[in-house]
């Protein structure tokens, strides 16, 4: 049989050229093709993209495969103690092997570093890095590090080996959260991974999942201890991107000799912040929490109970919004709202209230917002789990009075809220309100330390306007509610809130599937008389 | 012997000349040439499940021996190109294999493609937490590269088992028109056809991807 030249289609042979000219290197346009060929044009548009999709997913795959055969091949039979079965996957640091560690007989996933990292020292301390924070994460979600080895050369480290649900279906859901983000406004919503919201979402929510939450931080666990104390507040910032104040509040209580439980969602972004704080010499624990699974804050506080006896601070710092026209919305986003912000950190208190109660000695610190008080709109629903927090706030302090035990509320103005509005309004090109300037991360994070040390029971955070205004709300609400207006203090939410609704909800998830977010613990000694840090009153004054 | 016949290049066809006179230098020159062509059609192939018993150089080894040892019968009547012929051998080498290894029911390897099983491994917790936790890397982009190739491999494997098979032979071994227009034993002008038909049904079921096709191209 030959090659029949005579009858051959000419689109086929242009198709055959341009995919041998992509396999060497070159880039064809498609264009390019309808423009030499303008008979053939319309079978070229036709035929071609999908031929440039198959080539460009295409031909990696195979490139990939054999490289994975390489590194299989470079990889022992044995392993120490551990037998190597077979291959299951590998990622940009190392190979990934189910392997069974004879001596017990129990099934492990060895990671590998690979072989080209070996040269390179910084690599290998990263891998070495890499285990040794992962081996840190203590959850019942979290698949337990084993230990960390060399062999002949070979550096590897044991995980628990679990068969369970593949990356594909996660990748699939991440698809599919995706798709649902990006319809209205694609060339926008893909613009921000460098984007300042994004970057909030991003590491709170895990950089594999790539969906966007306008998410934050959260709350505490603690304990005592007679940690060294370390210096935090000359630890580099920067190195913490994510839930600001969040990362504030841990900086400044590890500064104030507290052991820390952090807990939240991404457990990426929780490794890096407790490496950061053990780095400068506090102690800190990372649980990965889901704050909307009873199960996962139960857990956490069995952890920060194990791992450091007990637990004297509580911060619940986690929050979400939806920063959207409420009257659309559905009832999933409403009630992802207040689980998240409201019941979760009631739940929380509920679980570490008893043994609070039993030593005589504790503090919990809600973090709410301006919005409880000043009537923004386009958040309903964030406005009221933030004034749910007052209101619980109130009530603890009122029924454990006596105790030891004692609680604050904290209300920065819109740090939060409004820390995300103003990037949305920032990439929307709207204005940027005037009230949001004065509440740094920092600032919240000093007031929940004079919270703690002082037994304040409220501190509302925020620039002049706010707090009269707040006042004036609740003393006479119409007139209140008239300034308000007038000054057009919230107007740029409203702005914010239509280009959220332009955007689909995609710049605080709307829509998507719910899911939990930050929350850090922390705790230390002496507690007495509800009220922590008493052998220091450095003198902060009341904000 | 007629050269000519099998499509091959001169060059092809004057080492195998050489070859069949006895030149072991050149029989291993023109062996090395299809290697990595090889290669890439075995471990499109290779199951799964053999694919840690089962070396792919083992099986283009044995090829190559098959080959050394049918060479005459091949040059005797060389109706399609040597290339072709050493894919052939290296692909029954497989159905052997599958046979012993996985049972009986492999008849129709030679069309069946599962594709990427190298690159798309079966995904337990241990690798999904490799991901999570290999916060050194950047897995955001690769994360959306793999979910690219899944869509695609879903959408292929929706397809008609030919018009797969067509895609896969044209464009991940990759064979030449000529070449696949063998391998499927139809006529040029109508694995031409086929190709294009593909082609066009691809498209379609990647437009249906929310997104559409503009997703994927780069």
């Amino acid at each position: 049989m030959t090659e029949q030249h005579s009858e051959s289609d000419p689109v086929d042979e242009l198709a055959e050229e341009f995919a041998e000219r992509y396999r060497r290197g070159e880039r064809p346009s498609v264009t390019d093709y309808t423009e030499r060929f303008p008979h053939l044009a319309e079978r070229i548009r036709e035929l071609f993209p999908a031929l440039v999709v198959l080539e460009e997913l295409g031909s990696v795959a195979g490139a990939v495969s054999h490289e994975t055969a390489a590194e299989k091949r470079r990889v022992p039979q044995q392993l120490g103690d551990f037998r190597i079965l077979r291959h299951v996957g590998h990622g940009g640091m190392g190979m990934v092997y189910e392997a069974v560690q004879e001596s017990l007989g129990r099934h492990v996933a060895i990671k590998i570093l690979p072989a080209h990292a070996l040269m390179n020292s910084t690599l290998l301390e990263r891998f070495r890095r890499e285990a040794r924070a992962a081996a840190r994460l203590h959850h019942t979600n979290i698949v337990p590090v084993f230990g960390v080895g060399e062999h002949h050369g070979i550096h590897y480290y044991a995980m628990q080996y679990i068969p369970g649900q593949g990356l594909d279906e996660v990748l699939h859901e991440v698809a599919r959260l995706r798709r649902n983000a990006t319809a209205p406004s694609s060339a926008a919503v893909d613009g921000d991974s460098q984007a300042p919201v994004s970057k909030l979402a991003h590491g709170l929510s895990g950089e594999m999942a790539g969906s966007r939450k306008a998410e934050q931080t959260g709350h505490v666990v603690s304990d005592i201890s007679e940690a060294e104390r370390c210096d935090l507040s000359s630890a580099p910032r920067s190195e913490a991107p994510t839930a600001e104040a969040g990362g504030a509040i841990v900086r400044a209580l590890a500064a104030e000799k507290m052991k820390l439980v952090l807990a939240a969602r991404s457990a990426g972004n929780l490794a890096s912040l407790s490496t950061e704080l053990q780095a400068h010499g506090a102690e800190a624990i990372a649980v990965r929490t889901d704050l909307r699974e009873q199960q996962d804050l139960e857990s956490l506080v069995r952890v920060a109970q194990r791992e450091f006896g007990s637990i004297d601070v509580l911060v619940n710092n986690a929050a979400i919004v939806n920063l959207f026209p409420f009257h659309k919305l559905q009832a999933a986003d409403i009630e992802r709202v207040i689980h998240v912000n409201l019941t979760s950190a009631m739940i929380l208190v509920r679980l570490v209230l008893p043994g609070m109660l039993e030593r005589g000695r504790g503090h919990i610190v809600n973090i709410s917002s301006i919005a409880a008080k000043g009537g923004a709109p386009c958040d309903e629903a964030y406005a009221a789990s933030k004034a749910g927090l007052v209101g619980f706030t109130r009530s603890l302090r009122s029924e454990y009075r006596q105790s030891g035990v004692s609680a604050s509320v904290i209300c920065p103005g819109f740090v939060r809220g409004a820390g995300m509005s103003q990037e949305i309004m920032e990439k929307t090109g709207l204005a940027r309100p005037r009230f949001i300037r004065g509440c740094s991360p920092e600032s919240v994070a000093r007031s929940v330390v004079r919270a703690i040390r002082r037994d304040v029971p409220e501190i509302l955070l925020g620039r002049p306007p706010m707090k009269p205004l707040s006042v004036l709300l609740e003393l006479s609400p119409r007139l209140g509610e008239w300034l308000v207006a007038r000054l057009g203090l919230f107007s740029p939410l409203g702005h914010a809130a239509k280009a959220n609704e332009d955007m689909g909800g995609s710049l605080t998830g709307i829509g998507e599937r719910p899911d939990g977010d930050l929350a850090f613990a922390v705790s230390r000694e002496p507690i007495q008389n509800g009220r922590l840090f008493n052998q220091a009153d450095e003198g902060i004054g009341r904000g | 012997m007629a050269p000519s016949n099998s499509g091959d290049s001169s060059q092809t066809a004057q080492l195998l000349a050489r070859a069949a006179a006895g030149d072991h230098e050149s029989w291993g020159v023109l062996l090395e040439r299809y290697r990595d062509r090889l290669r890439r059609t075995v471990d499109l192939r290779l199951h799964p499940r053999l694919q840690r018993r089962i070396d792919a150089s083992d099986v283009i080894q044995e090829a190559f021996l098959e080959a050394s040892t049918r060479l005459a019968d091949y040059l005797r009547n060389p109706d399609m190109p040597f290339f072709v012929w050493l894919r052939f051998l290296a692909c029954q080498r497989l159905v052997t294999l599958h046979r012993q290894h996985l049972g009986t029911n492999m008849r129709e390897l030679g069309r069946e493609v599962s594709l990427y099983r190298g690159s798309m491994p079966e995904a337990t917790s241990a690798q999904l937490a490799a991901h999570l936790l290999g916060h050194d890397t950047r897995p955001s982009e690769a994360a959306v590269r793999a979910e690219l190739k899944i869509l695609l491999q879903e959408a292929l494997n929706s397809m008609d088992p030919l018009d797969r098979e067509v895609l896969a032979l044209r464009h991940f071994e990759p064979l030449t028109r000529a070449e696949s227009a063998i391998v499927l034993g139809i006529e040029a002008s109508a694995a031409g056809k086929r190709y294009m038909r593909a082609l066009k049904r691809l498209k379609e079921i990647l437009s249906r991807v929310p997104g559409g096709m503009r997703e994927f191209l780069p």
